[in-house]
């Protein structure tokens, strides 16, 4: 028997413990191979949309290929050690460092080059699907099946790169090893894992760091936080055990005894799984929630402005044609609507840095009349009514909010907030917080502004209510809102480019239709690769299980000797396999919200909670599937050893 | 005396291309307070006739009763709660879960029985202190010597007052000062608390501690004999039974490496 054929028939004949490590090899392999087909299709540049998915996927391909990395790495790392007894074996039979070392470099390419086979077999098998379902989300024809040899030419590439680079990385590690240690093998006794409190306070201190500058500085955020949860499940969780154990009355009751202790043992094994998987959890949980959350704000904004167009004046040289184009687009479809032209002005709040924008009383009470919000009674003089926008949600607080007395600094007027009214709907043509104020104070207060060379302060706007377009009901693809307004914009901007005018024409349904476009590439891109994660993340876990079955095999069957029933060892079992999945859930839901409560206002998105909430439900139904199929494997396999 | 144990004709085949006959119609009988050793060659179904007993594995054909009671008859759900109750294990090797200390190893039994913490904590200490083994309660298996982790593995054993205790070569992974050591605690059971034990071995200084030796070869009862007079004697006996059986030399050797 050579040598190759010695590794050969380890890996043949060992085949149901490398079964799941070739397994995920082969899926990520798959995964990376269709990203690729798509980044390399001979179409996909010749849409925008397409190009910008091709710049997503790109990033999404680095995503997948580092996790490759790092599951590649923590496999062969615990086959190792699965495996110290034989190399101590080897290695008093005579065996050199060298050759043990070409052993498990041939074994390790055997398992690299198979896999990647079986992944771009696979990957080619189901690219027709995924072509045909990336092109309808992007919104292109077909893209047409074509002969990937760049993308093939890619996965092999870089997964012979990866296989070979870990392979030789992991050599140094067995090298390590004494013999002694090699033979005793897993049955060395480990030690209960120790933790020390500076450590976690150290690791809650990172946390805590990570949530301060969050809003500082996202990187720094992301590394802290990532470096905290790491600190979190190596020592604090192994800290929350031995606290946990303390308490005799309730661990020594039942099988909780052997849980337990199983647990807290074998905590510091599972820390940096369970680390990992958490990490990528929560990349997901946050990147779903976040779309889901963009989007959910995208319909907010839109349901709360009550004005289908709006036209922003900056000055009158095109206005005419810019009403006129208005005019047109409307009345060649038959859609009656309503204008009111208004006019504000904007300023500075005396010692405070956000900018108000002020109307004078009749003119707002002409758009409350249309729009159906509370008017505003007479006012006096240095008397003002604060008007608050529906979807103030989303933007940052001025930071006026809290004063009472205000003096705007141009015109040095000190005003007296006499009340505050929040209508349903964005009264205000600039969707921003406005001062209401009398009429006569407004002219005279616009007369003082005027004198100023080249003030672009006023600001005139005519809005169209169209009562048609205004159900209250988002509009699909293909409405006339969605259709007229999009064609609108265009036209305006194109007037703008052409220096025809210099008002800007905003279309509601044209806005919201632009946003959706552009994130429901980001979903489509989001939502898969989660799905990847999530599948390579239990596979993770179940490749570890399985790891451990043999020692806890050994275990049980021993308790089952003094009296252990197969539904106590079940429930020990259970409760073991739990933990492992469903703790970084519950860590990553936790830290998903916290960040993107944290950040949504930057991002200018609303409420996030829903969205956190709905992502997690979905998260855990599929890891509850997961865990269900791994856990009847599971203890099936620990049945059969029960005497 | 009440039978503790009944073994009537008892026999085990093993089925396949080649059936074996493990065990032929074996006879034994236990008494309260009795301690029988079991001994016999290599292959002679010592063990299978302790799997018999222990309802590990089920016999072919005739009947074991325990207290009474044929384990073999029960269901898969009630013969864990059986075995838990009536029988105490001690094996060759141990048996403890390295991720407990010492003393959570010994009530494991009673806190699968959801035994009260109180009642735990009050059998806990008067057991440690019999088996002298109250300074290593906190340590970890690994911590402590072998003949501490046997005696441990008894205190485990015998935790829930079990009707009969079964030994499986307790003595076979230990030193003779262990194994003397492990002996004797296990003698001062049986007579201080009338502890009724079987124990297999092929080791006859272990097996001189028992009141009656039981011979087995081939898978069939080939005689006993009494203690008596004094263990050195029995020692003598058990020897000279065991070369007229005819076990191979190594095998009776009490020196282990």
């Amino acid at each position: 028997m050579s040598f190759p054929q010695f590794a050969f028939n380890n890996v043949k004949r060992n085949a149901r413990a490398y079964f799941a490590y070739y397994l995920s090899s082969s899926f990520m392999v798959m995964v990376f191979f269709t990203y690729a087909l798509f980044i390399f299709h001979p179409d996909i540049n010749k849409t925008e949309l397409g190009h910008t998915t091709m710049l997503v996927m790109l990033i999404m391909e680095y995503i997948i290929y580092i996790f490759s990395f790092l599951f590649v790495l923590y496999s062969i790392g615990a086959f190792l050690k699965a495996r110290n007894k034989e190399f101590g074996i080897l290695t008093i039979l005579g065996a050199e460092q060298g050759q043990i070392s070409r052993l498990v470099f041939i074994e390790n390419m055997i398992i690299g080059a198979s896999s990647i086979v079986t992944g771009i077999g696979s990957g080619l098998i189901l690219s027709k699907l995924f072509l045909l379902l990336s092109a309808k989300v992007v919104g292109m024809e077909k893209l047409g099946l074509y002969l990937p040899v760049k993308a093939v030419l890619l996965t092999v590439a870089a997964f012979a790169l990866l296989f070979i680079a870990i392979s030789a990385f992991t050599l140094i590690l067995i090298r390590r090893n004494h013999v002694l240690h090699l033979l005793q093998g897993s049955n060395r006794p480990k030690t209960e894992p120790k933790a020390s409190i500076l450590i976690s306070l150290f690791g809650i201190a990172l946390l805590a760091a990570g949530y301060m500058s969050l809003r500082v500085n996202l990187v720094l955020a992301a590394v802290t936080g990532i470096a905290g949860t790491y600190f979190f499940f190596t020592q604090i969780t192994v800290l929350v055990m031995r606290l946990l154990k303390r308490s005799r009355r309730w661990v020594w009751k039942g099988t909780n005894l052997i849980w337990i202790s199983e647990m807290a043992y074998k905590m510091k094994d599972n820390a940096r799984v369970l680390f990992m998987v958490t990490v990528v959890t929560a990349i997901s949980c946050m990147s779903v929630a976040f779309v889901m959350s963009i989007n959910e704000t995208n319909k907010d904004n839109y349901r709360a402005n009550p004005y289908a167009i709006r036209l922003l004046v900056y000055d009158d040289t095109g206005l005419k044609g810019d009403l006129a184009l208005i005019e047109q687009s409307l009345s060649r479809q038959g859609i009656t609507y309503q204008t009111v032209r208004t006019e504000q002005y904007f300023s500075v709040v005396e010692d405070r840095t956000s900018s108000v924008s002020v109307m004078p009383q009749s003119m707002y009470n002409q758009l409350a009349e249309a729009v159906g919000a509370p008017k505003v009674g007479k006012l006096d003089y240095h008397q003002a009514v604060h008007v608050i926008p529906a979807s103030e949600v989303s933007r940052e607080r001025p930071d006026w909010y809290d004063l009472r007395k205000i003096t705007l600094r141009d015109t040095k007027a000190e005003l007296d907030i006499t009340d505050t009214i929040k209508p349903a709907v964005n009264v205000s043509p600039t969707l921003s917080d406005m001062l209401i104020i009398s009429d006569d104070e407004y002219q005279a207060n616009k007369k003082l502004l005027s004198a100023e060379p080249k003030s672009n302060r006023i600001q005139g706007s005519v809005v169209y209510i169209i009562p048609e377009w205004s159900t209250g009901t988002v509009p699909a693809e293909g409405d006339p809102e969605i259709s007229i307004g999009m064609k609108l914009k265009q036209e305006g901007i194109d007037r703008v480019m052409d220096d025809k005018t210099h008002n800007i024409i905003n279309s509601r349904g044209g806005d919201f239709y632009s946003l959706r476009q552009s994130f429901a590439m980001m979903s489509f891109a989001g939502i898969f690769i989660t799905a990847v994660l999530s599948i390579s993340s239990a596979s993770f876990l179940y490749f570890k299980l399985h790891h451990e079955l043999t020692q806890d095999q050994r275990m049980y069957q021993s308790m089952s000797k003094i009296g252990l029933k197969i539904q106590e060892m079940s429930r020990a079992a259970t409760l073991q396999i739990a933990a492992l999945f469903f703790v970084p859930i519950v860590v990553s839901v936790i830290q998903t919200l916290v960040v993107l409560n944290a950040v949504r206002k930057d991002f200018g998105v609303g409420e996030v909670n829903s969205s956190v909430l709905l992502a997690s439900i979905a998260f855990v139904i599929v890891q509850m599937v997961y865990f269900l199929i791994v856990r009847s494997r599971y203890v099936h396999k620990l049945k059969r050893v029960m005497v | 005396m009440t039978d503790i144990l009944k073994v009537t004709g008892l026999s085990k085949v093993y089925p396949g291309k080649v059936t074996t006959r493990a065990l032929t119609n074996i006879q034994l009988t236990i008494k309260q307070g009795e301690f029988v050793g079991i001994m016999g060659p290599s292959g002679s179904g010592k063990t299978t006739l302790l799997n018999m007993v222990s309802t590990i594995d089920a016999p072919s054909s005739g009947e074991v009763l325990i207290n009474g009671q044929n384990p073999h008859k029960l269901k898969k759900k009630e013969l864990a709660g059986f075995r838990r109750r009536q029988l105490g294990f001690v094996f060759q090797d141990f048996n403890l879960l390295d991720t407990l200390t010492v003393a959570e190893n010994i009530v494991l039994p009673l806190t699968l029985d959801r035994v009260k913490l109180p009642d735990i904590e009050a059998r806990l200490t008067q057991i440690a202190d019999k088996l002298g083994i109250t300074d290593i309660l906190n340590k970890r298996t690994y911590e402590i010597s072998g003949g501490q982790r046997q005696r441990a593995a008894i205190a485990r054993a015998i935790i829930p007052s079990p009707s009969l205790l079964l030994a499986d070569e307790p003595t076979g992974a230990l030193d003779s000062a262990s194994s003397r050591n492990v002996m004797e605690t296990m003698e001062k059971l049986n007579v201080a608390d009338r502890v009724t034990m079987m124990l297999v071995t092929h080791d006859p200084q272990a097996a001189s501690y028992c009141h009656r030796v039981v011979f087995i070869k081939d898978g069939e009862l080939s005689g006993e004999i009494h203690r008596g007079e004094s263990r050195q004697a029995f020692f003598q006996k058990i020897i000279e039974m065991l070369s007229f059986l005819g076990g191979n030399a190594h095998e009776l050797s009490s020196i282990r490496v």
